[in-house]
């Protein structure tokens, strides 16, 4: 009996996600993110080239030597500018999920300990901005306060700060009916101390994996805006800029311009996913 | 005689669940002396961890009163009934879900220090965990790595540690390995002697409440049907449902064959109360008069049933017979 | 004596990444009729073996060594297929968590229905099956046969599996802990029923508890497992009066009875927590008679009488001592 047979496997399995081995996808995600922080530093100590540095002279390289990459249609070295361009998207992403994930999480924890009308307008406010698109939320957030590495950041971070809020909310509210939740409350802890000394820690996991997304998807959406021509702006080296950059160029056969670029951002993005997959898989609570 | 410890007086609690309501307990009133190991003996949906729960003040009863050395609690604040926890202790069922998993033993067995403003923390520490007899290398670890008996030592510790009056235990040796249970109850009794406390324990399993209980309460939905000294109550069960309870305890001997009483279906759930006695829709010996509601009837000294049984309570002795065939 | 129907043959199981094998050559017998019990606590394995007699064993898990036999084949050889129709038709099995058994999506009715048309060829299936919720006394059977078990109690499910097994008729029917977590009146009916079943087919049952009570009502033969062996097995009675292993001594020293109105106090002595190390004895760093042969050298079970085989070197000399001595425990008995 078939019935049977899942029932039986049921108490004594731990549950398995990756069909891939798990080391294989963490490191694989690892890898990617050292080597973009090595490019990052490596962009900020020696880079090949000056990122803004135009070159008429050389324009529209294809890869080869001298140049590993190519050059854009300005003449300056693709490679040094996705170097550049490492650092500001990898800072743009560690500064969004920071915020998003510190404020979502102390807004969503508490939210959901106390309860009551808190509660109700907490979750109707994170209703409302989460109707929206992340990336379209953006969007109007920068088109209203103005194109700045600084908005950029603000405007993604409102995006994905009800994320947090909601997960923090949904693991605090199972969590407070948990055993040890009563008996924090039985041995005298005052409310406050419940939430962040006996509630929070446990629920990290998922908050860290959300954050590990956040970040990957954080560099999609810088460099979708600067692609569109909001937030960011040429010549700042930044992968988005430089993917718009180089559109123009790929139907007349220069491809490398937005290309490389383009990887990177899939790359961050793959490591990113990766790494966030591989917390859940590790920590996932066994039976 | 003196004061009571802890009084319950017509306690009952009602929640709603799913729409309907649950009412978990129904009118339970009795009282707990200092020094004494009363035990809390029932099925499920009978109220017990409902009624653990509203004397710990986890949950708020919707009537009746809670008096703890005769000052009324319950109705109380949060803020002030975070002072009675000092006193007043609840050592849970499960040590693996009631102890946070991310923290270590050290910082589960000081907290409570720490909130009560006990003095010299290191120091009582040490002893507690010398009383529940602990070796100090487990303090650093976590729940996850601890034993289930560890584990409920642990949770002992955490209790004791402010020198509470009063503990309530619910079902303490149901998640322990049968070799631990006897060294449990062991242990709870010594430091019942050393730390001067008062018990009130919760079981389903009647073997081990026998080793423990000084007093029994009986308890089916949501009411207490019997009470009185253990000894009586295994003597001389009255209320139908005791002796059907009694009857249904296996008794790990293969030498013993003990006889069975019929009863009719399942333990029912809390949201549809009978008139009178709770337990007549599945008596084997209901009457008309069971629709009453029932008065507590005196069996012996101290030991009262709510059930007609009691007022032929030596006759029908004679003819249940003792418990166990062959004793 | 007749030979067993069932007999597990020196199994050893491991999972990967597990230092030490989790059952280490289990041996034991199952005979074609009445109960047998196996007895042993958290972690000892028992759970294990059952699902190795059905072939069930958990992804991870892999087979050391060692036979499973049962009506001349060896269980662990057989080709998937095979062994699926030796589940279905002759070894059943109901659990602890009886809801968890059950398909959520269907009707408790119809689970059992499907039973029967294994067996018969289904024309009545239904009515059949509600005929064997009657037999399972299920109060309102109609109205349980067209519950989902989310709306049953764990008692009625657990009927409902037995209502199950009563269609299917199994040679062999294997009990992991039924009743824990059950309340005690709903569990002895549960356990008369598979009484009741037992009788009627005749059939065997393997009773795996942590509970010695209902080992002893129900039991005629009990194999005490400890840390990944068997390491004591022997008639009911044998075993609760005179236990030879000193684990088995320990068990039924410290047990707890409900008829009897004494106080036990008992010495620190009993529950020693020990860890398991090399290939001697497993009970070596918990028992109070350990020598170093126990610790350097491998047990086998050996036989002590009839039906009675223990896993002790020293099990000879050990019958000088009384049950308390053997389990290393003082006991004070206080009347009330």
């Amino acid at each position: 009996m078939a019935v049977h047979e899942a029932a039986l496997l049921q108490p004594l399995l731990v549950r398995r996600r990756a069909r891939i081995p798990l080391g294989l996808s963490a490191t694989v995600g690892l890898a990617i993110l050292v080597v973009l922080v090595l490019m990052w530093i490596w962009g900020v100590v020696a880079p090949p080239r000056n990122p803004l540095a135009t070159d008429a002279a050389s324009q529209l390289l294809p890869p080869g030597s001298g140049h590993i990459l190519g050059t854009d249609k300005y003449g300056r070295d693709v490679l040094s500018r996705i170097m550049a361009g490492a650092g500001i998207d990898l800072a743009i992403a560690i500064a969004v999920t920071g915020v998003a994930f510190t404020v979502g999480v102390l807004i969503g924890s508490f939210a959901g300990f106390r309860g009551g009308w808190v509660d109700d307008v907490v979750l109707r406010v994170v209703d409302m901005v989460l109707s929206f698109p992340a990336f379209v939320l953006a969007l109007a957030i920068t088109a209203v306060l103005g194109n700045s590495i600084r908005n950029v950041i603000i405007a993604i971070a409102v995006a994905y700060t009800p994320y947090f809020v909601r997960l923090a909310r949904g693991e605090v509210l199972s969590a407070r009916r948990s055993d040890y939740a009563d008996n924090a409350r039985a041995v005298g802890n005052p409310g406050w101390r419940i939430v962040l000394l006996h509630l929070l820690p446990n629920c990290l996991t998922p908050a860290l994996v959300q954050a590990s997304l956040t970040m990957g998807w954080s560099i999609l959406d810088a460099s979708g805006l600067s692609f569109l021509g909001l937030g960011i702006k040429p010549p700042t080296a930044e992968w988005g800029v430089e993917v718009s950059d180089g559109a123009s160029n790929i139907v007349s056969g220069e491809w490398w311009t937005s290309v490389f670029p383009g990887l990177t951002i899939t790359l961050a993005v793959l490591a990113f996913n990766l790494i966030g997959g591989a917390i859940q898989s590790r920590f996932s609570r066994r039976a | 005689m003196t004061s009571p410890l802890l009084e319950v007086r017509d306690l009952s609690c009602q929640f709603s669940d799913r729409g309907r309501t649950v009412h978990a307990l129904n009118g339970v009133s009795f009282s707990v002396q200092a020094g004494e190991t009363v035990g809390l003996v029932g099925e499920s949906g009978c109220g017990k961890s409902t009624l653990a729960r509203c004397i710990v003040g986890l949950l708020v009863p919707s009537e009746g009163r809670l008096l703890f050395a005769g000052e009324q609690y319950s109705g109380w604040p949060e803020r002030r009934l975070r002072r009675l926890r000092q006193e007043v202790q609840l050592v849970f069922q499960d040590p693996a879900t009631a102890l946070n998993p991310s923290w270590t033993a050290r910082r589960l067995i000081m907290e409570p220090l720490h909130l009560h403003g006990t003095p010299d923390r290191d120091r009582r520490l040490a002893q507690v965990l010398d009383e529940v007899e602990l070796p100090a290398a487990i303090l650093d670890r976590r729940p996850d790595q601890l034993s289930g008996g560890q584990r409920q030592r642990v949770a002992i510790a955490r209790a004791i540690g402010p020198r509470p009056r009063f503990i309530v235990l619910d079902e303490p040796t149901a998640s322990v390995d049968m070799s631990i249970r006897a060294s449990l109850l062991r242990l709870l009794r010594k430091l019942q002697q050393e730390e001067g406390l008062t018990y009130l324990f919760i079981s389903h399993d009647l073997s081990t409440v026998r080793h423990i209980a000084d007093r029994l309460l009986v308890m089916y939905l949501g009411r207490v049907v019997e009470e009185g000294p253990t000894e009586s109550v295994f003597d001389a069960p009255t209320h139908v449902y005791t002796r059907v309870l009694l009857s249904s305890i296996p008794i790990p001997d293969p030498a013993v064959r003990r006889r069975r009483l019929p009863v009719l279906g399942e333990p029912p759930s809390p949201t549809e109360i009978p008139s009178g006695c709770p337990f007549r829709p599945r008596c084997p010996l209901a009457t008309g008069e069971c629709e009453q509601p029932q008065p507590y009837l005196e069996v012996a000294s101290g030991h009262r049933a709510a059930c007609r049984l009691a007022r032929s309570a030596v006759r029908v002795r004679a003819k249940a017979g003792p418990l166990v065939d062959g004793r | 004596m007749t030979a067993p129907l069932a007999a597990v043959e020196d199994l050893s199981v491991g999972f990967e990444g597990a230092p030490r094998p989790v059952l280490d050559g289990v041996s034991l017998e199952i005979p074609g009729e009445g109960w047998t019990g196996l007895v042993g606590e958290s972690g000892s394995g028992k759970s294990l073996t059952a699902l190795s007699l059905l072939g069930l064993l958990p992804s991870g898990a892999r087979v050391l060594g060692g036979r499973v036999l049962m009506g001349g084949e060896d269980l662990l050889a057989l080709p998937p297929e095979q062994m699926r129709r030796f589940r279905g038709t002759r070894i059943g099995m109901i659990f602890q968590s009886p809801r968890s058994a059950l398909n959520p999506l269907m009707t408790a009715g119809d689970q059992i229905a499907r039973a029967v048309r294994r067996r018969s060829d289904g024309a009545h299936a239904e009515r059949e099956a509600l005929e064997l919720l009657r037999r399972v006394r299920i109060p309102d059977p109609e109205l349980r046969a067209a519950a989902y078990p989310h709306q049953l109690s764990g008692g009625m499910c657990q009927r409902v599996l037995i209502a199950m097994m009563l269609a299917v008729r199994p040679r062999l029917l294997i009990a992991d802990e039924p009743t824990t977590g059950l309340d005690v009146t709903v569990q002895s009916e549960i356990l008369d029923l598979v009484q009741a079943l037992q009788e009627e087919t005749g059939m065997a049952v393997l009773l795996i508890s942590h509970d010695l009570g209902i080992v002893a009502e129900h039991c005629r033969q009990v194999a005490v497992m400890f840390g990944g062996r068997v390491v004591e097995t022997a008639p009911a009675d044998v075993l609760f009066r005179e236990p030879r292993h000193p684990y088995t001594a320990e068990l039924m020293a410290t047990l707890l009875r409900a008829d009897r109105p004494v106080d036990v106090a008992l010495a620190a002595g009993a529950g020693r927590a020990g860890e398991v190390t090399g290939s001697g004895c497993v009970y070596a760093a918990r028992c109070h008679h350990t020598e170093a042969a126990c610790v350097a050298q491998a047990v086998l079970l050996e036989a002590a009488g009839p039906g009675h085989a223990v896993a002790c070197r020293r099990h000879r000399e050990l019958t000088l001592l009384s049950v308390d001595e053997k389990a290393g425990v003082a006991r004070t008995e206080v009347r009330r």
